[in-house]
């Protein structure tokens, strides 16, 4: 049994559901309300790991190479692509994430890592260490949870 | 012949909680056991694949990237010390998730007097 739901720039989320074991459509989204509920009512969930950025310090831009980010920040999660300008060759980029969500708040936790021919060219990092609220569940006009 | 009464009020009350309670349970088991996988998807996915065949660097213009990679997510200016100037920033965002995994894509393209101007995207997406 698989539920889909998705949440569009526009804002408009929708939710399609695909019994494979037969069962009635009414159970399939009473059961998706149901598990939506219980998400949302305090079940813990992360994905990824936070980035090791004080590693970074350690790597020296133009110097440093990719196995050397490696051994420092560890396997990245995804990786990417940047050509900042026309006169520039595009560049490989490694990806960092730790997300950590708790139903009311989520984490989230991101670095880039940008290589120029397989040496070690910089990084962008961010961290929202104090949890960002839902923007669905605030009752507060435009304040994050402290 | 025997007369059945029908319960009465509180009674029915309580057979209802008592539904709901089991579907709760049978809820629980679905999720705990994998039987049921809830998929959340955010924005729509850019085809990334059309960033340097179907669109040219310092050549397709803005009308271009939108027919192509579609609307953007959000909008916004850059100006980081290696840019020469200030320019317009179309931001794409994507997101993929269930219980077990998630995953999402940013992708960021710049523009220079509505030419594309440059780009970087960073994906987790498998």
């Amino acid at each position: 049994m698989t539920v889909t739901c998705g949440i569009q720039a526009s804002g408009q989320a929708a939710c399609e559901g695909r019994a494979t074991d037969g069962a009635s459509d009414r159970f399939l989204y009473f059961g998706t309300i149901i598990l939506v509920v219980i998400l949302l009512a305090g079940c813990a969930v992360s994905y990824g790991f936070t980035p090791k950025v004080a590693g970074l310090k350690t790597l020296s831009p133009g110097v440093s190479t990719e196995a050397d980010v490696l051994l420092v920040l560890g396997e990245p999660r995804g990786k990417g692509v940047s050509r900042l300008s026309p006169d520039m060759e595009a560049r490989s980029a490694w990806f960092y994430e730790y997300v950590r969500g708790d139903g009311m708040t989520v984490d989230v936790r991101f670095l880039i890592v940008l290589f120029d021919k397989g040496v070690y060219d910089g990084y962008l990092w961010f961290f929202s260490d104090h949890g960002l609220e839902y923007p669905f569940w605030s009752t507060r006009s435009g304040g994050s949870k402290k | 012949m025997s007369s059945r009464k029908l319960p009465s009020g509180p009674t029915r009350m309580k057979n209802r909680t008592f539904v709901s309670a089991l579907c709760l349970v049978f809820c629980l088991v679905f999720v705990c056991f994998g039987c049921v996988d809830i998929r959340v998807t955010i924005g729509q996915r850019p085809d990334l694949s059309q960033l340097d065949t179907a669109l040219k660097v310092g050549e397709s213009s803005d009308q271009d990237v939108l027919r192509i990679l579609g609307e953007p997510y959000g909008k916004g200016k850059e100006m980081l010390p290696s840019s020469a100037r200030q320019r317009e920033l179309w931001t794409y965002y994507y997101e993929e998730g269930s219980f077990k995994d998630d995953r999402r894509m940013f992708v960021f393209i710049f523009f220079h007097e509505g030419r594309f101007d440059g780009y970087m995207w960073v994906s987790s997406l498998r």
